[in-house]
């Protein structure tokens, strides 16, 4: 038993004599087992059994476990407020990482999944481990990201968001080479093709790596539902990435440049709800984008209780008067909104659709369709010379392998998905027999 | 380092050489006079050509009422193309034919031939 989990931080082994000289050997899970039982009753018992004279023993042993168990306070295990899933476990992960390892060791009740525990932060000494599957884990990967980790020298770790802007592949691109998760299930699910989670105490967020472009159009709902509205969502989640990114630099683009492309009847229109507006398009449409990035930005950061009040005054105050009063037209404050709407659905990539989206309105308003045809090539170039811990971000479309239409544009039975994704799960890619 | 440098540097060339373009060919749509029809007929001295100009305001529902739907401008010149030079000092709005209907010739241009003026035309759109 001990060489089975002998890797793994989180299963203590306690072993002792007793005066007797019987040989006690203790063996836990942490985080799974409740330490006032273990501590008081079994111990105890034990010992109180074995030997009525040792009080000091016992009572040096069981205030050291009553002690580890009573130490902090913690937060319950609660549904998470981003990932929400309509079907699906509702348990997220929590400060404390040993309940976190031991949500996640719920999951898999197998020895081959592995907690590698080590301490970051010259200050803070932040308890970090590394979880994965001995056996389907990528050794190569995993060896990268133990390398790394060993590399950070800091004096402290507060969050995995440290850890990840230490380790990651390329600290200034706006595509995230490292995926965070709140989710047992969603982690369990990546560590299963081949990932490696890493563990952070004080945050409920862990990270996973390699992280892949397709990561970002998958949701942990996708697997729970049955594949033919699966594959119609990941459909709806590209086509929502492609409005949130293009739709104002090609809507700038096409009204300022291109307007032999537009339907006539709407070029009328268009012209008619613009004729007064003192703004060239380019200019109207960032205020639209930038007004409209500082109402999320404030939303997120009000009270509960103003943010109401606030999106209230945004809707109204933007969507009617500014368009009443002439400062911006109609289809402007339209095309943001969709925009807006859009950038939600793929919350893994936010941060990237924002900086694209200014990136090709500000191509799209100073060259035209040329300018976004010249922003896609660089972002297009720059996605495929990204890697994740030695794996192409881009895998399984470009290199291209089967994955791309069983796990990416569809999502295939769970029965036809034999293989893991090749370019994670390097060594082990059967996932379930050929029958 | 040097790689690192090379890639900036190019990087600042090609944005540089992308940017010396600048706006060209930048048209605000509230700049543009689009065009429904326009008609073509023998002049005085040469050819006079009317361009019916579509009020955008007059199609949009909130525009305003009583303005005309639409605005004749008429010009004159020896070429098809001399009279869109024309009209642009007769009218404050680049004219955009791109989205026109047709074009309506008088019959006794017709009756002398079209092909010259139609290869005007076809030139003329290709270079707007």
């Amino acid at each position: 038993m001990e060489d089975a989990f002998k890797k793994s931080g989180d299963v203590i082994f306690f072993e002792f004599v007793t005066f007797s000289g019987v040989k006690v050997l203790i063996v836990y899970i942490e985080g799974l087992v409740n330490k006032e039982i273990l501590g008081r009753d079994i111990i105890n018992a034990f010992i109180i059994k074995s030997n009525g004279n040792t009080v000091l023993f016992v009572d040096g042993v069981a205030t050291a476990f009553l002690i580890e168990s009573k130490g902090w306070e913690k937060r319950a295990v609660a549904e998470p407020d981003t990932e929400s899933v309509i079907r699906g476990p509702r348990e997220g992960f929590i400060e404390n990482i040993r309940t976190n390892t031991s949500l996640l060791r719920r999951k898999i009740k197998n020895p081959n999944l592995v907690f590698e525990n080590m301490s970051l932060g010259k200050q803070t000494k932040t308890n970090v481990a590394i979880a994965y599957i001995d056996g389907i884990v990528n050794q190569a990967v995993l060896g990268e990201v133990r390398r790394r980790l060993n590399k950070i020298d800091t004096d402290s770790i507060l969050e995995t968001g440290y850890i990840e802007q230490f380790i990651e592949d390329s600290p200034f691109s706006p595509l995230a080479t490292i995926a965070n998760t709140q989710k047992p299930d969603i982690l369990a699910a990546k560590l299963l093709e081949g990932r490696i989670g890493i563990f952070c105490d004080g945050t409920p967020h862990v990270l996973t790596v390699p992280h892949l472009l397709v990561e970002t159009l998958q949701t942990c709902e996708d697997y729970y539902m049955r594949p033919f509205m699966a594959a119609a969502w990941r459909i709806i989640r590209l086509t929502a990435l492609f409005f949130s990114i293009f739709v104002p630099g090609l809507y700038v683009a096409l009204q300022t440049y291109h307007q032999e492309m537009i339907p006539t009847i709407l070029l009328l229109r268009r012209a008619g709800s613009i004729s007064d507006i003192p703004f060239p398009a380019g200019a109207e449409m960032l205020i639209m984008i930038v007004f409209y990035e500082l109402l999320r930005e404030s939303g997120i950061r009000l009270p509960r209780a103003v943010g109401s009040a606030i999106s209230i005054i945004g809707a109204l105050i933007v969507g009617e008067s500014a368009v009443n009063a002439g400062l911006v037209s109609a289809p402007v404050v339209i095309v943001t909104a969709v925009t807006g709407v859009a950038g939600f659905v793929v919350p893994a990539l936010s941060e990237a659709i924002m900086f694209y989206r200014f990136l090709f309105l500000i191509a799209g308003s100073v060259m035209g369709l040329y300018g976004v045809v010249c922003g896609l090539f660089l972002i297009v170039l720059h996605a495929v010379s990204l890697r994740s811990f030695g794996v192409p971000y881009t895998s399984s479309l470009a290199p291209s392998d089967q994955g791309v239409l069983m796990d990416f544009f569809l999502r295939f039975p769970l029965w036809a998905m034999k293989k893991r994704p090749p370019a994670i799960a390097k060594d082990n890619q059967q996932r379930r027999g050929e029958n | 380092m040097i790689l690192r440098k090379r890639m900036l540097a190019s990087i600042v060339i090609l944005v540089l050489a992308l940017s010396l373009t600048g706006c060209w060919n930048r048209r605000e749509l509230n700049t543009l006079g689009i065009v429904g029809l326009v008609g073509v007929d023998a002049g005085n001295d040469g050819i006079k050509t009317t361009f019916e100009i579509i009020n955008p305001k007059k199609t949009s529902k909130s525009g305003g009422e009583q303005a005309e739907p639409v605005k004749y401008v008429q010009a004159n010149g020896i070429t098809i193309a001399e009279t869109f030079r024309d009209a642009s000092l007769r009218f404050d709005r680049k004219l955009f034919v791109a989205h026109a209907k047709g074009f309506l010739f008088s019959e006794e241009l017709a009756r002398n031939g079209l092909a010259e003026h139609l290869d005007m035309i076809y030139a003329t759109m290709r270079r707007e």
